[in-house]
């Protein structure tokens, strides 16, 4: 790895989480406000972390076990917000039911 | 999918045995880690020299086989003057482990990267190019005597600490016996910027 | 108030005095790096470093009990057991702070003995206070323990949150005894002092400020408690899932088995997720309240732990964990970059959360607002920002020429020094550090500022009639 590629991924691999907190943030203010926009921020948060997590794949020398890590972490990252806001959502409707 | 969800994420207590479920088997595999890592970093085992390495030479080179550096222990290469036995050795160094505590010099400079980053780090201090000028017996009285009395070499001076001879000696040995483990290749490159 | 509730605040007040302590010798250590030369030989840059970070633990750990004080008698609706006890050992606690921060100060350090290690300086990162201290910290820890474990036997019922803060405190306290031993081998040093240092911060204390946030939104917002309760089993598991096996991210370099690698970054590279999870509970909250919360400061610095700690904890930190990104970024200002970041979004926020929790309720208010704690949030903020950006850039600069390319000698080191992008973020350190400070002094006007409800009207009422 040279010196210019360990920057290079390390910016990456900060960009590839940032992309998860983007997605998961307006995932959940578009639930919140349903607002177009906001759901529009998502998805191209979530497209972005797709494109970041290619990049680290196809572009990086990190060794294939972090490479199938980070696809696989892609896969949950989708999940996370829409999995956490049903939880929650379904929590407190049980809540306000008793 | 759905309704699997339903009944297994969305059920607190699933989650409340999840915790305990998680907590327990995974302090017990690293509990069994560390059974087997103090094991390994005992000294005397191939990851960590016992404390009489300091009566040879150690290097720190790259390892083709490994691509990365490693350290390499050579043939008798006295410090002070004197061939110290084990027990000698791991008292000395005992010591060496005292006057780096007592002097906080780890909120300075790193051990095997921990520490403060203020100052160089001094994993493998003992060959630094600096001192690797110097053959061993001459190289650990140069490193005593900088330590004793501080020359400022950059923008950051080192200051003293009042370190007495018998102190700098133990110090001079504990780098000189901790450049020889095994720390997985770091640092990396280490005297190749200048040539060594 | 219950006898605890005031100890809580006594509490919450040291830890402020602390946090302050904290700050001072904060920017007087970011002053070494841009004044060579700096009180040389008078008081040098590690005695500074010393005082910052352990003030940091202690104002933190003092943050922490004040909490629990504050809301367990609450939550069992009963006096504290052994609150009499609790209250001579804050004293204990603070006096033996004084006099291990005078001693930093003006001892410094002593000889290689063991009366050194007894008495000065145990000079071991985060945990440097000399062994009777450790001892006094201990003894503190204890009884705290047996405040809460104690009470909660007492009136025969526990609640989900106290359950699991009850069986926290047990890896708490145990874990702190690693501030004692003075181990040869430093690699064996260094794996039992990660344990602690880890299994606090990435574990321990994760649960821990888990129960007290928890106990904050049922207290800020009405948040129910059985929605809570979920929700911290919910992040015990995932924490602890993750960040019990990711302590083996710093187990790369210190001379432990290579298979420390594929374990530590594995787990490591999880950690985020729980934290993910947080930011969505947060998104949740926030947007349930519309945004709005009678104590408008207790509620944003609770919205800022959340994403705080995401992104000081999960994004600073998942740049540099994996092993060959580690290997050049490892013991450099990115280091600290993650470090600051990490701590404020993680504990900071949730303790200046809680100061004004207490500080509504302790003063009789009903909500609490004003345009001082938004200039302290945003001085405090912004020059976080500042600093853990600087140090990025500077640690980045670091890892790429002294390690990547100089091969991390001495000579690379002192190459290093005077390259323009370390400077120059060496001084935006300083500044964003001053611009910290300014927050930090903000914080405490507006904690002095507000005053006694009571007091508060009757002035109103002065000033209307005249």
């Amino acid at each position: 790895m040279t010196p210019a590629q360990m920057l290079a991924t390390a910016l990456l691999l900060g960009a590839f989480v940032t992309a998860a907190g983007a997605y998961g943030l307006l995932y959940c203010a578009a639930q919140v406000s349903d607002h177009k926009m906001l759901r529009a921020g998502g998805h191209l948060s979530y497209m972005g972390l797709c494109l970041i997590a290619f990049a680290l794949v196809a572009f990086t020398p990190l060794h294939i076990g972090w490479k199938v890590l980070v696809a696989v972490s892609c896969a949950i990252y989708l999940m996370i917000p829409p999995v956490t806001w049903r939880y929650l959502a379904r929590l407190h409707r049980e809540e306000r039911i008793r | 999918m759905m309704e699997r969800e339903q009944r297994y994420i969305q059920d607190p207590l699933f989650w409340r045995a999840g915790a305990i479920a998680a907590t327990i088997f995974m302090s017990m595999v690293l509990a069994a880690l560390t059974i087997d890592t103090l094991r390994q970093i005992t000294p005397g085992s191939p990851r960590v020299p016992a404390y009489d390495v300091i009566n040879n030479s150690v290097a720190y080179q790259y390892d083709p086989a490994r691509a990365e550096y490693a350290p390499k222990i050579g043939g008798e290469e006295l410090i002070f003057g004197h061939k110290y036995s084990p027990k000698e050795a791991a008292d000395l160094i005992g010591k060496g482990k005292l006057v780096i505590q007592s002097r906080a010099c780890i909120d300075c400079h790193t051990f095997f990267g921990n520490g403060g980053y203020y100052a160089p780090d001094l994993t493998r201090a003992w060959m630094d190019p600096v001192w690797s000028i110097y053959a061993g017996p001459k190289r650990a009285d140069k490193l005593a005597a900088f330590m004793m009395h501080p020359l400022r070499l950059g923008a950051r001076a080192m200051p003293d600490l009042h370190i007495q001879r018998d102190e700098a000696e133990a110090a001079v040995a504990y780098l000189k016996w901790m450049s020889s483990v095994d720390s997985n290749g770091f640092p990396d490159r280490f005297g190749a910027a200048s040539g060594q | 108030m219950y006898r605890s509730q005031r100890l809580g605040l006594k509490y919450l007040t040291a830890s402020t005095v602390m946090f302050g302590a904290m700050v001072v010798f904060g920017v007087l250590s970011s002053i070494y790096y841009i004044w060579p030369g700096f009180l040389l030989n008078v008081f040098n840059f590690n005695s500074a470093k010393i005082v910052h970070i352990d003030g940091l633990v202690i104002w933190l750990l003092m943050g922490f009990l004040g909490a629990v004080y504050w809301f367990l008698p609450q939550e069992l609706e009963r006096e504290v057991e052994g609150i009499a006890l609790a209250e001579i050992l804050f004293w204990v606690f603070c006096a033996a702070v004084a006099v291990v921060v005078v001693v930093f100060v003006f001892v410094q350090y002593g000889s290689a003995t063991e009366a050194s290690m007894w008495f000065i300086n145990q000079g071991r990162k985060y945990v440097e206070a000399p062994r009777w201290a450790a001892l006094g910290i201990v003894a503190v820890m204890g009884v705290f323990a047996y405040n809460v474990i104690g009470t909660t036997v007492k009136s025969r019922k526990s609640t989900g949150i106290l359950t699991v803060l009850m069986f926290d405190l047990i890896p708490l306290v145990v874990l702190y005894l690693d501030a004692f031993p003075e181990i040869r081998n430093m690699s064996e040093d260094l794996f039992w002092w990660w344990w602690l240092v880890h299994l606090w911060v990435e574990a321990t204390w994760e649960v821990l400020i888990g129960c007290i946030m928890a106990w904050t939104l049922i207290h800020l917002v009405g948040a129910s408690r059985r929605v809570v309760e979920s929700w911290l089993y919910v992040e015990v598991a995932l924490v602890l899932g993750t960040g019990i096996l990711g302590l083996g991210h710093h187990y790369f370099w210190i001379g432990t088995p290579r298979y420390w690698f594929a374990i530590g970054g594995f787990f490591s590279a999880l950690e985020p997720l729980p934290l993910l999870g947080m930011v969505v509970h947060a998104v949740y909250d926030a947007g349930s309240h519309h945004l709005r919360a009678a104590n408008r400061p207790a509620f944003y610095w609770t919205l800022a732990e959340a994403f705080g700690n995401f992104i000081g904890g999960g994004v600073w930190g998942f740049m540099m964990t994996l092993p060959q990104i580690n290997l050049y970024s490892h013991g450099t200002q990115w280091t600290a970059s993650h470090g600051h970041f990490a701590f404020w979004g993680a504990y900071g926020c949730g303790v200046i959360a809680v100061l004004y929790l207490a500080l509504e309720k302790s003063r009789g208010h009903d909500g609490l607002d004003g345009s001082a704690w938004k200039w302290s949030f945003a001085l405090l903020n912004i020059g976080m920002l500042g600093m853990v950006g600087a140090l990025l850039v500077a640690g980045m600069d670091q890892a790429f020429y002294e390690r990547a390319i100089g091969g991390s000698t001495w000579g690379a080191f002192l190459a290093m020094e005077g390259r323009p992008w370390f400077v120059e973020g060496m001084w935006a350190r300083f500044a964003f550090g001053l611009l910290f400070a300014c927050g930090y002094a903000m914080l405490v006007y507006d904690l002095l500022a507000t005053r006694r409800r009571e007091v508060a009207v009757s002035d109103s009422m002065a000033a209307a009639g005249s």
